[in-house]
C-alpha cells in the first residue's frame, strides 16, 4: 500500500518529442521502449503500464511468465515467455506488448529514467509513502466536519494536525475553519483581533512552566492580512515562539465571499462585483509572507496542497523553531467562493504553482530559497479558466494579473541573490 | 508582590509611569515574570487572556483610549471567566488629545462584565490590587477585576504608602496551582471558548446568568476578604461602600475615587459647625452596591452626588443615574447631582462647600430649578 | 434553577463529546474504486478532503458514512480508477 506511482499529464506532449522513449532502458539496451507515445483526440500523450493493483495480464499469461512483487510491479520472466500476446490483448492500458517476448515498464527498479528526460514536465514519479511517513498521529479531526464539499482547508487541517502531532494547541478566529468541538486536541477560539496576542500569552506561560506544546494558529487570510495583521506583526517583532499558518482562500469566505486584502486584483467577490464601474477587486494583493520575512520572522514559507512533501517539510521546520515566530502561508482554493468545481481543489493548487501565481519558497536564517523550481511556467489562462471568479477576464485583466505575477517573482528572485538584504 | 506570571505593558498617559516602572523592576531582576511589551492595548488584553487561560496569574494597565482599544477583549475576557487583574488610570475619552482626569473611560466598560474597584488613596490602590487577585481567583467568582484610580490626582501625585512584606502577601494569597479552574494545556482536549452550542440561546442565557451570579457573590466575599486583609496588614476599607460619618447624617454625599478625600475634609469642617453630614464613597462600582446604598441613604433628607463623569442620553452623572434605581425605595430623599470633575477639573474644597450649601437648602425644603448641576456651566 | 452545562462559560471537552456532522447526507454522488485498476498508490486517501478513504486489508476503501462526494479522489487518481456514481436519492 502507498506504492510509488507515475503521474502523467496526458495531451501535453509535442508531436515530435520522444525523449522519454529514447531514455527508456529497455530501448537503450537494444530493444524497444516500455513507454510509448500515443495520439488521442488529436493530442499526443503517453501509454505505459498502469501497474494495476490486480493486474489482468498476470492471470492472462498461460505460462506464468508474469509475476507481481510486493511493490505491485509486474515483471516478465524471459525464459517462460512464449510471446503469445495474451497479455497485450488483455491490457486495457496498452501498457504491455510483445516484441519477440513481452515488454513492459518496471519503473526502472524505482527510479524511472523517462521522468528526468522529459523536458515538458509530463511525467512525475511520486512516492506517497514519503508523505504518510510525516504523520505522527491518526487524524484527530472529526470525521464529519461541516466544511464545504471539496474544501482544501479541510484537507489542510487534517494534514497539518497529523504532521504537527499531539502536543499541539490549535487557535482559531471566527472563520471557515472553526475547529472547536471537532478535534481531539485542545483548541482556543479567539477573536480576529486578538488571536496572535492570545497565542503569545499562552506560549509565554507554557514556556515559563516548562510545558512543551506547539502553539499553532490555523487562521484565514481575512484575519492574517487585515484585521489581525497588527498583532501578528507585533508578535513577529517580539519574536513570540508561535506558529501561524494562514490558510489563504483569498477572501472572507465564511461570511459569504467578500474581498480581503489577499484577494487577487480583478477577482470577483461579493464586495467587488463586476459591472460598468468595476472589474472586480481594484487593489493589488497584499503579500504577507514577504512582509513578515522582512520583519525578521524566524521562519517564513509559502506552501500548498498539491506539493505535500514540500508542505510537510515546511511544517516540520516550523515545529523545530524554538525561538521566534514561524509563518506558513498556505494557498487554499475555495470552490464555493472561487466558483470552481469541487473536485478540482488540488489541481488548482498545482496550476497556481506551475503558472507562478503562487511561488513556493521559504526563508530561514535570513536566506530566501525557492523550494520548488518552475522551469516552464504554464500560461496563466490555464489557471484562470478553472475558476468562474475570473470568467469576466479580458486581455487587459489578464495583462494586469500577469504583470503582478512577473513583478513579484522578479522581486523574490532578488532576495535569493542578495541574502544580506532579505531581513532588517 | 502578587507574583504575576505574565505582564503586558504599553504606554498611555497617565498610566505610562506604571509601565516604565514595571519594566525597570524587571530589568533590574527585581521580579520574575514574563514581560510582554505589546504593540497596542488590544494585544495587552489578548496576551494576558492567553496567559490566564493557560493557568497563569497576569497583570496589565491602561487608560481611556487604551481601554477602548481593548474593548472587544474586555468582553471576551469576562465572558470566558478569566481571573485577570488590570489597573485603569481614569481619563477623559471625549477628545483624542485630552489627557485630563475623569471617570468617563471606566463608565464605558460598565457592561463588559468586569468587577470594578475604585481607589481613594495610593495606599488603597496597592491594597485593592492585592484584594483584586483574591476576588478574581476565587473559585466561586472567577471574574476579572479592574482597579481604577484617578488620573493625575492619584497617578502623578505622591503619597506615603506602607509597602507590605512579601511574607504577609504570601500569607494572604492562595497558591495559584490549587485553583480549581479550566486551563488550556497540552494533553487535555478542552475546547476553550468554542462549542457548537454557541448559538443555543438558552445555554448562552445560562452562561450570562452564571456570570451575573458570580459578580453578585463579590458582595458577600469582599467583606470576608477585607477581614483577612485587616488581620494581616492592619487596614480595611469598609467593603463595597466606604461610609464616613453617615449614620446620623441628614445630608450624605455620594462619590467615588480621590474626590472623596476632599469631601471628607468638608464633612469634618461642617460637623464642627453642627451640620450633620457624611459621605458614602462607592468603592466597588460593579457589582453595584444597591443594598448597601439603600440601607445607607434610608431616611436621609438630601443626597448630593459628586461626579467625575456624565452619562450621555441621561443628562446627568453616572452615580446619580445608577443610584436612581433605588429612588422608589427612598421616599422623601432628595437627590442632587453635581457634575464637578469633567475634563480633570479640580474638585476643590470650595466646590464641595457650595454643593453643601445647595444640599442644606434642599434638605430644608427649598425647590431647585434643576437637580443636575454642571460645574463650569452656571 | 436547572443548569444544562457544567461549565461557567463557553467550553466543551472533546474527550467527552465530539462534533460529528452527518456529511454523508450532503452528497449527490459517491466514489466507486475499481480495485483491479487501482495501483494501491494511496493518493486518493492522502488527498481525500474528509480523510474518509482508509486502508482495509489490501484495498483503499472510502467510508460512505462521511464521504461528501466531492470527487477530489477521482480527479487526482493517476490510474483513473475511481468513478463517481450519482446517488439515487439526493437530499
Amino acid at each position: 500500500m502507498y506504492r510509488d506511482t507515475m503521474f502523467i499529464k496526458q495531451g501535453l506532449c509535442p508531436e515530435d518529442c520522444h525523449a522519454c522513449v529514447d531514455a527508456c532502458p529497455h530501448k537503450t539496451s537494444g530493444g524497444l521502449a516500455a513507454i510509448k507515445k500515443v495520439q488521442k483526440d488529436g493530442k499526443w500523450g503517453i501509454a505505459m503500464c498502469n501497474h494495476c493493483g490486480e493486474p489482468v495480464c498476470v492471470p492472462a499469461c498461460p505460462t506464468d511468465a508474469l509475476t507481481q512483487n510486493d511493490n505491485g510491479i509486474v515483471t516478465v520472466t524471459q525464459d517462460l515467455c512464449i510471446g503469445c500476446g495474451n497479455c497485450e490483448r488483455s491490457c486495457p492500458y496498452d501498457g504491455i506488448y510483445v516484441d519477440d517476448i513481452a515488454v513492459k515498464c518496471d519503473y526502472c527498479g524505482g527510479d524511472p529514467k523517462c521522468v528526468a528526460a522529459c523536458p515538458y514536465g509530463v511525467l512525475r514519479f511520486a512516492k506517497s509513502k514519503e508523505i504518510v511517513d510525516n504523520f505522527v498521529m491518526e487524524d484527530p479531526v472529526s470525521p464529519g466536519l461541516p466544511l464545504c464539499s471539496g474544501c482544501t482547508a479541510e484537507l489542510a487541517i487534517r494534514f497539518v494536525s497529523r504532521v504537527l502531532g499531539p502536543k499541539t494547541i490549535f487557535f482559531g478566529a471566527p472563520s471557515c475553519c472553526n475547529l472547536g468541538g471537532a478535534v481531539k486536541l485542545p483548541t482556543y477560539g479567539c477573536l480576529m483581533t486578538d488571536v496572535s496576542s492570545i497565542m503569545s500569552g499562552v506560549k509565554r506561560y507554557l514556556n515559563r512552566t516548562h510545558q512543551e506544546a506547539h502553539v499553532v494558529g490555523f487562521i484565514g487570510d481575512g484575519t492574517t492580512t487585515d484585521v489581525g495583521f497588527q498583532p501578528l506583526s507585533g508578535a513577529t517583532e517580539r519574536g513570540e515562539n508561535i506558529i501561524h499558518i494562514c490558510y489563504d482562500n483569498e477572501g472572507y469566505m465564511n461570511t459569504g465571499i467578500q474581498r480581503s486584502s489577499s484577494t487577487p486584483p480583478h477577482a470577483w467577490t461579493q464586495t467587488t462585483p463586476i459591472g460598468p464601474m468595476s472589474r472586480g477587486k481594484s487593489r493589488p494583493q497584499k503579500y504577507v509572507p514577504l512582509l513578515l520575512a522582512l520583519q525578521g520572522a524566524a521562519y517564513v514559507a509559502t506552501a500548498t496542497l498539491s506539493h505535500l512533501d514540500d508542505f510537510a517539510m515546511k511544517l516540520k521546520k516550523a515545529k523545530s523553531i524554538k525561538s521566534g515566530l514561524s509563518y506558513i502561508h498556505l494557498f487554499c482554493p475555495c470552490p464555493t467562493g472561487w466558483r470552481s468545481a469541487e473536485d478540482k481543489g488540488v489541481e488548482i493548487c498545482r496550476l497556481a504553482v506551475e503558472t507562478n501565481f503562487f511561488p513556493l519558497w521559504e526563508m530561514e536564517n535570513e536566506q530566501l530559497t525557492f523550494t520548488v523550481e518552475v522551469n516552464n511556467p504554464r500560461p496563466l489562462a490555464d489557471y484562470l479558466q478553472l475558476m468562474r471568479r475570473f470568467s469576466h477576464f479580458d486581455q487587459d485583466d489578464l495583462d494586469v494579473l500577469q504583470n503582478e505575477i512577473d513583478r513579484r517573482l522578479t522581486l523574490l528572485k532578488r532576495f535569493v541573490d542578495e541574502p544580506s538584504r532579505a531581513c532588517l | 508582590m502578587a507574583r504575576p506570571d505574565v505582564i503586558a505593558v504599553y504606554p498611555i498617559t497617565p498610566q505610562t509611569p506604571l509601565a516604565e516602572l514595571l519594566s525597570k523592576f524587571y530589568a533590574q531582576g527585581q521580579f520574575d515574570a514574563e514581560l510582554i511589551e505589546v504593540e497596542g492595548e488590544n494585544s495587552s488584553m489578548g496576551s494576558v487572556m492567553g496567559a490566564s487561560a493557560a493557568g497563569g496569574r497576569t497583570f496589565t494597565a491602561t487608560s481611556s483610549w487604551g481601554l477602548a482599544f481593548m474593548h472587544d477583549g474586555l468582553m471576551f475576557c469576562s465572558g470566558m471567566r478569566l481571573p485577570v487583574v488590570m489597573v485603569n488610570v481614569t481619563r477623559e475619552t471625549t477628545f483624542m488629545r485630552g489627557v485630563l482626569s475623569s471617570r468617563q473611560d471606566i463608565m464605558g466598560m460598565r457592561d463588559t462584565g468586569w468587577i470594578q474597584i475604585e481607589a481613594e488613596t495610593c495606599q488603597e490602590i496597592l491594597d485593592s490590587i492585592l484584594m483584586a487577585y483574591r476576588l478574581a481567583e476565587d473559585t466561586d467568582i472567577l471574574v476579572p477585576v479592574v482597579v481604577c484610580y484617578d488620573g493625575y490626582y492619584l497617578s502623578h501625585l505622591s503619597e506615603r504608602v506602607d509597602i507590605p512584606d512579601q511574607e504577609q502577601v504570601n500569607e494572604f494569597f492562595k497558591p495559584l496551582a490549587d485553583m480549581n479552574r479550566l486551563r488550556i494545556e497540552p494533553g487535555t482536549n478542552l475546547q476553550f471558548a468554542v462549542s457548537p452550542l454557541a448559538n443555543d440561546g438558552e445555554l448562552v442565557a445560562e452562561y450570562h446568568y452564571k456570570h451575573s451570579q458570580a459578580m453578585e457573590r463579590v458582595k458577600s466575599k469582599l467583606p470576608d476578604i477585607e477581614k483577612e486583609f485587616h488581620a494581616i496588614f492592619g487596614r480595611s476599607y469598609g467593603g463595597l461602600v466606604d461610609a464616613y460619618r453617615t449614620d446620623d447624617a441628614d445630608i450624605v454625599f455620594v462619590t467615588a475615587g480621590s474626590a472623596a478625600g476632599t469631601v471628607k475634609v468638608i464633612v469634618d469642617e461642617a460637623r464642627e459647625a453642627g451640620v450633620k453630614v457624611g459621605v458614602a464613597r462607592i468603592r466597588v462600582f460593579r457589582p453595584f452596591p444597591k443594598q448597601e446604598l439603600l440601607t445607607l441613604l434610608q431616611g436621609k433628607k438630601a443626597v448630593g452626588f459628586i461626579e467625575r463623569s456624565a452619562c450621555f442620553g441621561w443628562d446627568c452623572g453616572h452615580l446619580y443615574m445608577e443610584t436612581s434605581v433605588l429612588r422608589h425605595q427612598l421616599p422623601g430623599v432628595e437627590f442632587v447631582d453635581f457634575i464637578e470633575g469633567l475634563g480633570g477639573m479640580d474638585i476643590s474644597k470650595d466646590r464641595i462647600r457650595r454643593a453643601l450649601a445647595v444640599l442644606k437648602d434642599v434638605a430644608s425644603g427649598q425647590k431647585l430649578e434643576s437637580h443636575v448641576l454642571w460645574a463650569g456651566i452656571e | 434553577m436547572r443548569m444544562r452545562s457544567q461549565y461557567q462559560s463557553l467550553c466543551m471537552n472533546t474527550d467527552e463529546e465530539m462534533r460529528v456532522s452527518k456529511t454523508d447526507e450532503w452528497r449527490h454522488r459517491y466514489p466507486v474504486i475499481n480495485h483491479a485498476k487501482c495501483r494501491r498508490c494511496g493518493w486518493c486517501a492522502i488527498y481525500c478532503v474528509t480523510g474518509c478513504i482508509k486502508v482495509e486489508k489490501d484495498r483503499f476503501v472510502p467510508d460512505l458514512n462521511y464521504c461528501k462526494g466531492c470527487g477530489v479522489c477521482a480527479n487526482e487518481c493517476p490510474a483513473e480508477a475511481i468513478d463517481l456514481i450519482r446517488e439515487d436519492v439526493v437530499n
